[in-house]
C-alpha cells in the first residue's frame, strides 16, 4: 500500500501557544485512521492544517508525492481531500439538493442534469431522498450532519477528514453514519476520523493515533492505543482505560 | 515654517484629538460589548449638539447643565435604541446578523438627519459656549471656548476610564466584550450590560457633539465628517480597544493637521484634508485588520 | 423552484414589464416619465446592489461611488477627449469594471462591518478626490454634458433606460440562476463550508463585485447623459443611503423586487415633495421597520403572498 498523505514536523503556534508540536504521521491510500485525544490536543488544529484553513509555521505536508502546505481548501477539495465540520455547516437557506449541487457543479463539464440524478441518488442512500427540495434549515440535527455527508459524497474525494461526525447523534443514525463511512472507505477513500467517541473509533478504525498537547504519543491498532499507560494519563489522569461508550 | 505656528497646529490638533477621542471612545465600546460597528454614531454625535443647542438657547438655561442633560439624554436615547432595534439579533429574531446591524444602523443615521433637518432646517445654529474671551500663553494665542471645551472633554474621557476600570458596570462591559457567554456564567446580565453600553456609547458621542457645538456650530449633518473620523481611529486603533481608541485620536488629530501644514499645495492638500483619515482606515483593514491594539480575527 | 412557481413569477415579471412598456402611451405628463425613468436609473442601482447583499451575501457602500466614476468617465472622455458616446459609456463599463476588480482583490478578507468601512472610506474618497481636482472636473459645481438624444422629448430616454434596466435584470438573472448564483448562495451561507466543497471563494467574489460595478458604472453613464449634468453629490453617502433604501424597502434579497423597489421609493420621492425633507425620515423609519419585521420587503412580501414558496433559493 502506498503513503498517500504524510506530515513532517508540522509546527502550529498561535501567539504563545504551540497547539501542533513537531506532529509527523503518515496515512496509506484506503486506510481508515482515527485520530483522539482530550479536548486542546490539538486534533481539529491539525485537520485544519490538512484542509487547507491553517498554515503550518514550520513542517511539511505531503498528499500523492505533492506538497500541499499553502495550497487554498477549494484547491485541496479539487486535489480530493475533503473534510467535514464539528459544528455542522449546511447552507441553511437553499434546498437540500441545492447543498449537494453545490460540490457536485464545481466541475464545470458536469452537466446540472447528471449532477442533480447523482444527488438524488445519495439522497435515498442517506435516507433523505423525501427531503430534496426541503429547506436546509428545517432538517433536524442528525438529518444535517446527513446532509454534510452528502455534501463530501458528491466529490468522490481520495481523503476525507471527519471533525466529530457523530457527536449528539441518535443511536439508529449513528448506525446509518458508520454503515456509510465503511462503504466510503471499502470503496478506497482514505479517512482520518477525529472522535471522542470510542465505541465509534473502535468499530471502524483499524489504527489509531493519539495526540496529546500537540504531539503524538501513541500510533497503532485500535486496542494497543487504548491501554497505552501515556494514552489513559492524558485522558484521565488516572489508571483506568478511556471507557468504551 | 515658524515654530511657533507650528506649536499652534500641534496644539490645536490634540485639542480636536480630544473631541474626537470622546468619539471614537464611545465607538469602541459599543462595538467591544455588542460586537456591532454603529453607523448611526455621528448622528447620535449631531444630536448630542442640538440637545445642548435647545437647552442654552430655547430654554435659556445656563451652558453646564446643558452639557449635563446632553449625556443624560443621549444615554437614554442611546438605551431606547438598543432596546428596540440592537437587543433583537440576541433574542435570535434576526437572520442576517451582521448586515442588519449594519444597515438597521445606517437607516437609523438617514433617519435621524432627516428628522432634524425637517425639525430644525439646513442652517447652522450657535449656542452658547461654555467659556469666552481668549487665553495666552506666551505668545500663543488659544481661543477659550475650544480651550475650556478641551479640558472637560479630557475629563470626561478620564472619568469613563474610571469606570470601566473600577466600577462594577464597566467591568461588566469588559467582561461582555471579552466573552459574552462565560459572562453570563458567572452572572453578568449581558442583555443589560448591552444596553448600558450603547446608552454610554450614545451620552458620550452626544458630549462630543455638545462641546463642540459652540465651536463649530450646530447643524443637521455635523455628524457625517466626525462619525468618518471616528471609524478611521477605531480602526487604527483597533475595534473594541480603549487604549486604541485614545491613541488612534493622538494620531489622527496630529496626521491631518500636519499633512495639511506640510505638503505644499496648501488649497490642494486642504481639500484633501478629509481623505488622509480614510486612506489610513482603508491601509489598516487591507494590511492590518486589528489595527494598532485590537485581537487578531481569527478564521474558522 | 418549481414549476408552478417559476411559471407565475414568470407571468408577474412580464405583466410588469409590459406595463412599464406601454405606461408613455397613456398621455402622462412628462414629469412623469421623467421621474419613472430616474427610477429606472434607481431600480438599476439597487438591484446590482442586492446582488452583492442579497446573494453573495456581502454590504458594500460604494455602489453610488461606482455609478459617479462611470458618468465621470463617460463624460470626461465624451467632452475632452471626443469621444462619441457609443463608445465613452462602455467605456465607463469597463473603467468601472476595472475599479471594481481591485477594490474586489482588496476587500476580499473583509466582511461585514469592515467590508462596509472599507467602501464607505473608499466611496468618500473618490467623491473628495472629484470635488479637489476641479481644474478637469468643475468640483461641486459639475460638469454639464450632452444628452443622449437631440429631442428634448422624455420619451426616448424612458425607453432606453427600460431596455438597459431589463437587459441588467436579464443578464443578471442568467447568472443568478446557473451555478454561479449557487456558489454565491454557498458564500453567502457559509464561506468555509463552501471552501472545503471547492467554491473558488476568491474568483467568484471579486466576480461578483466586479459585475455589480459594471453594471452601476452602465448606469451612471447612462444617467450622466440623460441629466446632462454630473457632480459629486451623485456619489454622497445621502445616496446610497437612497439606494440602500430602496433595495431594502423592496426587497434586497431578489433583484426584481429591489428593481421595483427602486422605482417605487423614486416616485414617492416625488410625490411626497411637498413635505420636504419629512419624506426622507419617513422612509428611513419604513426602512428601519421593514429590516426588523419584513425582511424580504415590501415587494418581496407580496411576492410571497402571490406565489407562495417552497424552498427557494
Amino acid at each position: 500500500m502506498t503513503v498517500q498523505l504524510a506530515t513532517d514536523g508540522i509546527v502550529k503556534r498561535f501567539g504563545g501557544l504551540v497547539a501542533l508540536d513537531h506532529v509527523s504521521i503518515e496515512i496509506e491510500a484506503g486506510e481508515l485512521v482515527g485520530l483522539i485525544g482530550p479536548n486542546g490536543s490539538g486534533k481539529t488544529t491539525l485537520l485544519n492544517v490538512l484542509s487547507g484553513f491553517y498554515r503550518p509555521e514550520q513542517g511539511s505536508v505531503r498528499f500523492m508525492g505533492r506538497s500541499i502546505k499553502g495550497r487554498e481548501p477549494a484547491d485541496l477539495a479539487a486535489d480530493g481531500i475533503v473534510r467535514s465540520f464539528q459544528v455542522t455547516k449546511i447552507f441553511r437557506r437553499i434546498s437540500v439538493l441545492e447543498n449537494l449541487l453545490v460540490p457536485g457543479l464545481i466541475d464545470w463539464s458536469t452537466s446540472p442534469k447528471r449532477a442533480a440524478g447523482k444527488a438524488e441518488a445519495i439522497l435515498e442512500s442517506l435516507n433523505l431522498g423525501h427531503l430534496a427540495h426541503a429547506r436546509a434549515a428545517n432538517l433536524s440535527g442528525g438529518q444535517a450532519k446527513l446532509l454534510e455527508f452528502g455534501r463530501i459524497m458528491m466529490l468522490n474525494p481520495k481523503l476525507v477528514l471527519l471533525d466529530e461526525p457523530f457527536g449528539g447523534v441518535h443511536p439508529t443514525l449513528k448506525h446509518l453514519m458508520h454503515d456509510t463511512v465503511r462503504e466510503w472507505n471499502e470503496a478506497g477513500t482514505s479517512i482520518i476520523l477525529i472522535s471522542h467517541d470510542m465505541g465509534s473509533i473502535f468499530d471502524l478504525c483499524r489504527r489509531v493515533v493519539a495526540l496529546h498537547n500537540g504531539n503524538v504519543i501513541a500510533n497503532g491498532p485500535p486496542e494497543t492505543v487504548r491501554n497505552d499507560p501515556q494514552v489513559i494519563e492524558a485522558y484521565l489522569g488516572t489508571h483506568k482505560a478511556p471507557k468504551e461508550s | 515654517m515658524d515654530p511657533l505656528a507650528l506649536v499652534e497646529q500641534v496644539i490645536n490638533g490634540l485639542i480636536i484629538s480630544i473631541f474626537y477621542a470622546l468619539a471614537a471612545l464611545g465607538l469602541s465600546i459599543i462595538f467591544g460589548v455588542l460586537k456591532i460597528v454603529n453607523f448611526a454614531h455621528g448622528e447620535l454625535y449631531m444630536l448630542g449638539g442640538f440637545v445642548y443647542f435647545v437647552v442654552t438657547s430655547v430654554l435659556g438655561l445656563p451652558p453646564v447643565v446643558a452639557l449635563i442633560l446632553a449625556f443624560a439624554a443621549l444615554f437614554l436615547i442611546g438605551m431606547t435604541i438598543e432596546r428596540l432595534l440592537i437587543d433583537p439579533v440576541y433574542q435570535g429574531k434576526v437572520e442576517r446578523v451582521d448586515e442588519y446591524a449594519i444597515m438597521i444602523t445606517f437607516g437609523l443615521a438617514i433617519l435621524l438627519q432627516n428628522l432634524m433637518l425637517s425639525i430644525f432646517g439646513p442652517w447652522t445654529k450657535r449656542p452658547e459656549a461654555i467659556f469666552h474671551g481668549r487665553v495666552e500663553i506666551g505668545q500663543l494665542i488659544i481661543g477659550g471656548d475650544r480651550l475650556a471645551a478641551a479640558g472637560i472633554g479630557l475629563v470626561v474621557i478620564g472619568f469613563v476610564l474610571y469606570l470601566l476600570r473600577y466600577t462594577w458596570a464597566g467591568k461588566a462591559m469588559r467582561a461582555v466584550s471579552q466573552d459574552r457567554e462565560t459572562a453570563s456564567v458567572v452572572g453578568v446580565n449581558a442583555k443589560l450590560t448591552g444596553t448600558l453600553a450603547f446608552g454610554l456609547g450614545s451620552a458620550l458621542a452626544g458630549t462630543a457633539g455638545a462641546l463642540i457645538g459652540p465651536v463649530f456650530l450646530v447643524y443637521p449633518t455635523m455628524g457625517v465628517i466626525p462619525a468618518i473620523k471616528a471609524y478611521v481611529i477605531v480602526v487604527l486603533g483597533g475595534l473594541g480597544s480603549i487604549p486604541g481608541a485614545i491613541v488612534g485620536a493622538l494620531i489622527l488629530g496630529q496626521v491631518e493637521n500636519l499633512l495639511t501644514v506640510l505638503i505644499p499645495d496648501t488649497t490642494r492638500a486642504l481639500a484633501y484634508k478629509d481623505a488622509y483619515g480614510l486612506l489610513l482606515l482603508i491601509l489598516v483593514l487591507v494590511l492590518r485588520p486589528q489595527g494598532l491594539f485590537g485581537e487578531k480575527v481569527r478564521r474558522s | 423552484m418549481t414549476g408552478i412557481a417559476a411559471r407565475r413569477h414568470a407571468v408577474l415579471g412580464a405583466g410588469t414589464a409590459g406595463l412599464f412598456l406601454v405606461v408613455p402611451l397613456f398621455g402622462f405628463d412628462e414629469y412623469w416619465i421623467y421621474i419613472l425613468t430616474i427610477g429606472f436609473y434607481y431600480a438599476i442601482l439597487a438591484s446590482s446592489w442586492s446582488l452583492l447583499v442579497g446573494y453573495v451575501g456581502r454590504i458594500s457602500f460604494a455602489h453610488v461611488a461606482m455609478s459617479g466614476i462611470g458618468a465621470y468617465t463617460s463624460v470626461l472622455v465624451n467632452g475632452m477627449l471626443g469621444w462619441p458616446l457609443i463608445l465613452s459609456i462602455p467605456l465607463a463599463g469597463v473603467v468601472t469594471g476595472l475599479v471594481g476588480l481591485v477594490i474586489g482583490r482588496l476587500c476580499l478578507q473583509l466582511h461585514g462591518a469592515y467590508l462596509g468601512l472599507t467602501t464607505i472610506a473608499f466611496s468618500e474618497i473618490v467623491r473628495i478626490t472629484i470635488t479637489a481636482e476641479h481644474e478637469f472636473t468643475r468640483g461641486s459645481l459639475g460638469i454639464s454634458t450632452t444628452g443622449l438624444f437631440e429631442t428634448i422629448d422624455r420619451v426616448p430616454y424612458y425607453y432606453s433606460f427600460l431596455a438597459l434596466l431589463l437587459a441588467c435584470l436579464l443578464l443578471m438573472w442568467l447568472v443568478l440562476r446557473s451555478r454561479i448564483g449557487l456558489f454565491f448562495a454557498a458564500i453567502r451561507e457559509d464561506e468555509d463550508a463552501a471552501a472545503s466543497l471547492g467554491v473558488k471563494i476568491v474568483r467568484w467574489k471579486i466576480f461578483a463585485f466586479t459585475f455589480s460595478s459594471i453594471l452601476a458604472g452602465l448606469a451612471g453613464g447612462f444617467y450622466a447623459h440623460f441629466v446632462q449634468l454630473v457632480a459629486p453629490s451623485m456619489m454622497s453617502i445621502q445616496e446610497m443611503g437612497f439606494v440602500l433604501s430602496m433595495a431594502v424597502v423592496g426587497g434586497f434579497q431578489n433583484i426584481f423586487t429591489a428593481a421595483l423597489g427602486g422605482i417605487f421609493l423614486e416616485g414617492l420621492l416625488e410625490a411626497l415633495r411637498g413635505i420636504g425633507e419629512w419624506r426622507l425620515a419617513l422612509f428611513a423609519v419604513v426602512v428601519i421597520l421593514i429590516l426588523r419585521y419584513a425582511p424580504n420587503g415590501l415587494f418581496g412580501a407580496i411576492l410571497q403572498w402571490l406565489v407562495p414558496p417552497k424552498g427557494k433559493r
